[in-house]
């Protein structure tokens, strides 16, 4: 829609202008600025020739998750006293949202990307949050001159990334120069879609409607999870998409209404208009013990509670991987009471652990290099963490580790609380990539 | 008939919005006809499927589309006054949201009432909504467009883009980028049910306020004094001088009038959708504006008719089940009729055909 | 003296670039008379008509209207001081019924404000409805009948266009009445009946009224005063007969544009 695509240049040129001011009051760290990142990107941390970098959304509703792993990953570098074998390294955590949208923002992402490319130092990214941003930064520095940037996600998602998934040239199109740079460490998709149709079956669920924000993570989701819902024998009344800018969805829920579903799952991100979509199908199909409620990791979120308030009581979230707050193994065990003590928090966000575990993904592919970027790239495949933060895993041949425990949370009195984690068994996971 | 602000003098200076001006060869109107028809018939089918489903949607949609109307008409004073198109319109809008916000919920604790002490708060946050969105709007005329009365078209217009930014950019300085929200205002208890679907108190609250609102507006602009002054002034505003009218007021009162019902509007939004956020009328203000121009731009009853045709829209898109394009395509099918209407009778519904121009 | 004087223009110029539309020009009406203004086309009698409206502000010179000096003064406070006109292009409120239009002639003379526009209170709604009745009263009184009051402005004819122009312009209740050509487009008949209107309007109404006109029997007929304009300067005054008289009108004028 042009309409839609003038709406956002304007926006963006809006947002340009708030981030200026940002940027322009932001505190120095320390050090200088390293020379060819974007203002997006902090002052430099720690001291030496090489540069690591994270990426994530630093406003908006992802602000409070994201800083924790940018702290995670300088907490993990200060215990290494920012030496990773023979490299000492800085590091910078760069933004990639815009105050005015409140989330990622592709430009922005672009604009990273490349200016990463332009620092021949650089090791390596940990990063992104949002696998749409992931799908835009990936390509980029995968052809940056000297070897493709590593990247290491915390908490990208989406099976095409690393996988096929159904669209057309994933995840060829990620990599053009055949080279492979990019692992993640959270749990894909097709797992928590596959988790999210086990645990309706597990709670005598039938008749499921599904609803997407159509972005590449959602509908991902969305798709995982329709196949191994059938897969498990469960009926998928529909999978439609929820239009972010509407100003409310009562015909919507009023169309599904006419279905009898038992069971709504929601695949996509609270930031799209997420507390609206929760109030009305509470309002229109009653709360969540009448008819379920269950949403993807996009919901795990503090604004989910805060948008939506009581209507949000008793919905279902899902998250990729373990609670960090209930890590159990002794590596994880320690990272939690470190990152505590360091931070003075007590609640971990969801994906803090991960991002610890990222940069250590990292920092053991650099180890093992001979310190070119083409070298960690090769080892950051088929690792072995058998005393991990996140647990015991190895990263698979297309980077991707080899949990696939996902927890399912419940709102509560406005918290998001963990309830049990379910691991679906690896054909349930194939099933849902299709 | 009657409410039009603009004249038919005057549709030679204005910019017609007719992308094919003389296209009305009896293939297109057999086009025009056909499709029609077909839309006929998909609600009719849609209604016959699942008459409860389609009733529902039906009441759906004039409680959006009345929202709508009241934004529509604040595009459509200014439009037939200035020949401007007043972008910020859609962010006094937002406005009107955020400050019953504050004033209903954050001051008043209005989620923490009901029955007459809701009322009571309800109704001081309406007023003051609708007084600050009014003196807001005026203040946004006296501040940005007075003096480019004169100038070049395209300044105005900048400046209106310039202004929606300044006044949604304030907003997520006051109240930041994320949403405010809160509980139900409105009792949602069922005023009566279909098919075992509930009709909500809520919904009909909104038209309660929504209705009178656009019936006294109209008669404020058709029989008071300064709503003649105001319409005289829009259609000639040096004969509008000479019969000793102060234009410059006149045109701050299509502001003020505009802007209060913005506010009423963004009142109308908190209190029944319950949640805001700085880039609301961004969409609100974008369906609000096609809806005046849908009507026939400067015509007031087709600004209020656009509207409620886009709330239905939107909701028979999403509500109806019956080989219905998705929500996804709403905005899509919006700019469709749009152009269509605009091939077909370039005036808008209601506004001056071509073939009655002089 | 001065007294009798109700408008009293001294050294009035007006340019437009370097076009001299109006040539210092010195120009008085008494009040209770009927003065013509005449010249060929492109004079400046229009431009004259709009500096004592206020649409244009004179280069140089000064007005002075009822005793005030009137340049500068926006042009709605000049109205309600009592200055009505006409058009010499018809300029109605098209989309208005006659009625309509009349009504907003009696803005300046209504006084409830912009609140109390929006809360109509019965004091309101009787000042509407008192409005609505000196407005019809207006209409026949200019010769409209009352079925055309309900139509809309522009889809009347032209002979009852221009009723509800005057109509309108008598609306504000002026002192001074400016009407710019206004049998231009009538018949012979029409035309004396509106000099027969033009004289028991003044008598009725104490008006003092300022003509444009080109036809000269209309002149000859109504006005107790001409002043003759050609290429903005004033050529000529005096009654219709010296004027008429007068060689240098008759070559700058008359010569040029036949009298019909
Ligand atoms: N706004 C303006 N800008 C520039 N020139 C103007 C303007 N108004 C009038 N003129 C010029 O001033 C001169 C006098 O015009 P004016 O309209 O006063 O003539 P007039 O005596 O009324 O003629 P007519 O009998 O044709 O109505 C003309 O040459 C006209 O072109
Ligand atoms: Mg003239």
């Amino acid at each position: 829609m042009s309409m839609r695509k003038l709406g956002s240049i304007l926006l963006l040129a809006g947002a340009t202008a708030v981030l200026a001011t940002a940027a322009a009051s932001a505190g120095p760290l320390s050090g200088k600025r390293i020379a060819g990142l974007p203002n997006t990107c902090s002052k430099p941390v720690g001291h030496g020739k090489y540069v690591i970098a994270s990426d994530f959304p630093l406003q908006g509703s992802l602000r409070p998750l994201s800083v924790q792993m940018v702290e995670a990953v300088k907490l993990e570098l200060k215990k290494m006293h920012y030496k990773i074998g023979k490299y000492s390294v800085q590091f910078v955590s760069c933004d990639d949202s815009t105050a005015a949208k409140g989330s990622w923002d592709p430009q922005t992402c672009t604009n990273n990307a490349n200016s990463y490319k332009s620092v021949t130092n650089l090791l390596g990214v940990i990063g992104t949050y949002n696998s749409g941003c992931a799908e835009i930064i990936a390509p980029i520095i995968n052809r940056a001159p000297g070897g493709g940037i590593p990247m290491v996600s915390p908490a990208n998602t989406y099976v095409g990334l690393t996988k096929k998934s159904g669209v057309a040239g994933e995840p060829q199109k990620y990599f053009p120069t055949g080279k492979r740079n990019y692992a993640r460490v959270a749990v894909p998709d097709n797992f928590q879609g596959a988790a999210d149709a086990l645990y309706l079956k597990h709670r005598h669920i039938k008749r499921v409607y599904v609803l997407n924000d159509a972005e590449a993570y959602g509908l991902g989701i969305a798709n995982n999870f329709v196949r191994a819902a059938k897969k498990l024998g469960l009926t998928v009344l529909g999978n439609s998409k929820w239009d972010a800018s509407q100003p409310n969805y009562q015909s919507l829920y009023q169309g599904i209404a006419s279905k009898h579903p038992q069971a709504i799952f929601l695949a996509g991100i609270v930031s799209n208009n997420g507390g609206q979509l929760i109030k009305d199908k509470v309002s229109v199909l009653g709360n969540n013990t009448k008819v379920l409620l269950l949403a993807s990791d996009g919901f795990n979120d503090s604004a989910t509670p805060k948008d939506a308030g009581n209507s949000a009581a008793g919905m279902f979230i899902t998250i990729g991987g373990s609670d960090p707050n209930k890590l159990s193994n002794p590596t994880g065990r320690a990272f939690v009471k470190a990152f505590r003590k360091a931070y003075h928090v007590k609640h971990l966000e969801a994906y803090t652990a991960y991002a610890g575990q990222a940069l250590l993904v990292l920092a053991h592919a650099i180890n093992k290099s001979d310190g070119s970027r083409l070298s960690i790239d090769k080892h950051l495949f088929k690792q072995k963490f058998p005393k991990g933060i996140i647990g015991s895993f190895k990263i698979d041949s297309s980077g991707d580790p080899s949990l696939g425990g996902v927890t399912v949370d419940v709102v509560k009195h406005g918290n998001i609380k963990a309830v049990t984690t379910v691991n679906p068994p690896l054909s349930l996971a194939k099933a849902a990539l299709g | 008939m009657g409410t039009s602000v603009g004249t038919a003098a005057e549709t030679s200076r204005r910019p017609s919005f007719a992308l094919v001006p003389r296209l009305r060869s009896r293939a297109v109107a057999v086009v025009g006809i056909l499709l029609l028809a077909l839309v006929a018939f998909w609600l009719v089918e849609n209604a016959v499927h699942d008459i409860r489903q389609f009733a529902l949607v039906s009441l759906n949609g004039i409680t959006n589309g009345s929202i709508y109307a009241l934004v529509a008409i604040g595009y459509t004073l200014v439009y037939g006054i200035l020949e401007l198109i007043n972008f910020a319109h859609g962010d006094v809008f937002s406005w009107g949201a955020m400050i019953t916000y504050s004033v209903a919920i954050s001051w008043l604790g209005a989620s923490g009432h009901s029955g007459i002490a809701l009322f009571g708060i309800l109704a001081v946050g309406l007023v003051c909504a609708a007084l600050f969105c009014a003196t807001l709007n005026m203040a946004v005329e006296r501040v940005a467009y007075r003096r480019l009365r004169n100038a070049p078209r395209l300044a105005p217009l900048i400046t209106a883009i310039g202004m929606s930014f300044v006044l949604s950019n304030l907003i997520a300085v006051v109240y930041g980028f994320n949403y405010v929200s809160s509980e139900p205002l409105l009792p949602r208890g069922a005023l009566f049910t279909i098919g075992g679907q509930a009709y909500g108190w809520d919904k009909l609250i909104v038209l309660l306020i929504t209705v009178p609102t656009l019936v006294s507006l109209m008669i404020v602009v058709k029989r008071t004094r300064w709503g003649k002054a105001m319409r005289a002034t829009a259609q000639n505003r040096d004969a509008a001088r000479l019969m000793g009218i102060d234009v410059d007021r006149a045109i701050a009162f299509a502001f003020g009038l505009g802007g209060a019902l913005a506010g009423i509007g963004g009142f109308v939004y908190l209190v029944y959708f319950t949640q805001g956020r700085f880039d609301l009328g961004f969409r609100i203000g974008l369906f609000a504006f096609t809806a005046a121009v849908l009507g026939g731009i400067g015509n007031i009853l087709g600004a209020a008719l656009g509207g409620y045709l886009i709330g239905f829209i939107e909701n028979y898109n999403s509500g109806l089940t019956w080989h219905a394009p998705g929500p996804s395509w709403t905005e899509s099918l919006v700019f469709i009729l749009l152009i269509l209407i605009l091939v077909f009778r370039p005036h808008g519904l209601l506004g001056e055909s071509l073939s009655t121009r002089s | 003296m001065t007294d009798e004087l109700l408008v009293d223009a001294r050294s009035v110029r007006k340019e437009f670039g370097g076009l001299v539309a109006c040539n210092d020009i010195d120009f008085t009406v008494e009040r209770g008379s009927i003065v013509s203004l005449i010249g060929p086309n492109g004079a400046g009698k229009t431009t004259f008509f709009n500096m004592l409206t206020g649409s244009y502000t004179p280069t140089a010179g000064e007005i002075v209207f009822d005793g005030r000096d009137i340049v500068g003064l926006p042009q709605h406070k000049i109205t309600a001081l009592g200055i009505g006109r006409t058009f010499q292009n018809i300029r109605l409120f098209g989309a208005m019924t006659a009625l309509e239009n009349v009504l907003v002639g009696m803005h300046a003379r209504l006084d409830s404000g912009l609140f109390r526009s929006l809360f109509r209170t019965p004091l309101q709604r009787r000042e509407e409805r008192q409005g609505r009745a000196q407005a019809r009263e207006l209409l026949a009184y200019c010769g409209l009948s009352p079925r055309a009051e309900r139509q809309y402005a522009r889809h009347l004819a032209y002979g009852d266009q221009r009723r509800v122009e005057i109509a309108r312009a008598l609306a504000t209740d002026p002192k001074l009445l400016l009407l710019d050509e206004p049998t231009a487009g009538m018949n012979p008949r029409e035309t004396n009946a509106f000099v027969d209107f033009v004289r028991k309007a003044r008598e009725d109404r104490g008006l003092t009224v300022l003509l444009i006109e080109h036809d000269m029997r209309v002149v000859v007929q109504v006005s107790e005063r001409v002043t003759v304009l050609d290429y903005g300067e004033k050529i000529a005054e005096g009654t219709p007969d010296e004027v008429t008289a007068d060689e240098r009108v008759r070559s700058a004028y008359l010569g040029t544009k036949p009298v019909a």
